[in-house]
């Protein structure tokens, strides 16, 4: 629970520094991403996710499947950070369509 | 609605201040519920879940009047599903059903709906059984 607070935390400095965006809204539980971000324009889904130890690469391949699964069709961003390295993945990512 | 050059995104375009304003104070109702929630504060959490309800169907009304569809959309559904986490799962599922009655609604949010209104439907009809049997019991306990 801490590491996803802390996550989040990181999460809203990385938002504005790389995506020129805003944390918006809290999503519904369910909607497969955290929350909404956006500037005055647009809105777009944010994941974030926060791990002590474990691999950010595979954390963030199992992450972008969830992303691409939204209900609302839209692209997003994940925010990956690993506390025990001080690393994050900051990705922007599309949405894909499943037939 | 979507705009494919530019990417998949919801469009938000033309919204005010008051309306960020209500947004912003609606997304730290919902979580405070959750962390409520959490801590077992079952009530407190049912009373913003309920507020923040009420501000999703204003925002909703709003954007509907903008013609902000997509957007529209994501705040309807926001307030079915705050209505549940409420105990008003009869607000819930009217709404879900208004919802899925728009021949509008892209296909992947129509499964997420209705894949919410199932298991809505479904602790309705276990509410119902277990409610008729404590009624029956206190009676029996009673006389």
């Amino acid at each position: 629970m801490v590491t996803e607070w802390a996550a989040s935390g990181i999460a809203c400095v990385l938002v504005p520094l790389y995506a020129r965006m805003r944390v918006l809204q809290v999503a519904q539980a369910g909607d497969s991403f955290d929350y909404w971000i956006g500037d005055n324009e647009r809105e777009y889904a944010l994941e974030v996710s926060g791990t002590i130890r474990e691999s950010l690469e595979g954390r963030h391949t199992a992450k972008v499947r969830q992303l691409q699964k939204n209900p609302y069709g839209i692209d997003g961003y994940l925010a990956i950070i690993r506390f025990a390295t001080k690393e994050a993945i900051f990705s922007f990512n599309r949405y894909e369509e499943t037939a | 609605m979507m705009d494919r050059q530019k990417g998949q995104a919801i469009s938000r375009k033309g919204l005010d201040s008051a309306f960020v304003e209500e947004e912003t104070r609606k997304s730290n109702l919902i979580l405070e519920a959750n962390l409520l929630k959490e801590r077992g504060h079952r009530q407190e959490a049912a009373d913003r879940f309920a507020e923040a309800a009420q501000i999703e169907e204003r925002l909703s009304e709003r954007l509907a009047e903008k013609g902000l569809v997509d957007k529209y959309f994501v705040h309807r559904f926001s307030a079915a599903s705050c209505w549940a986490q409420a105990g008003n799962i009869y607000q819930a599922i009217v709404m879900c059903e208004e919802l899925l009655a728009r021949s509008d609604l892209s296909e992947g949010l129509r499964q997420r709906i209705q894949g919410h209104l199932q298991i809505l439907r479904a602790r309705r009809e276990q509410w119902f059984v277990s409610l008729v049997s404590d009624v029956t019991a206190e009676v029996m306990l009673e006389s």
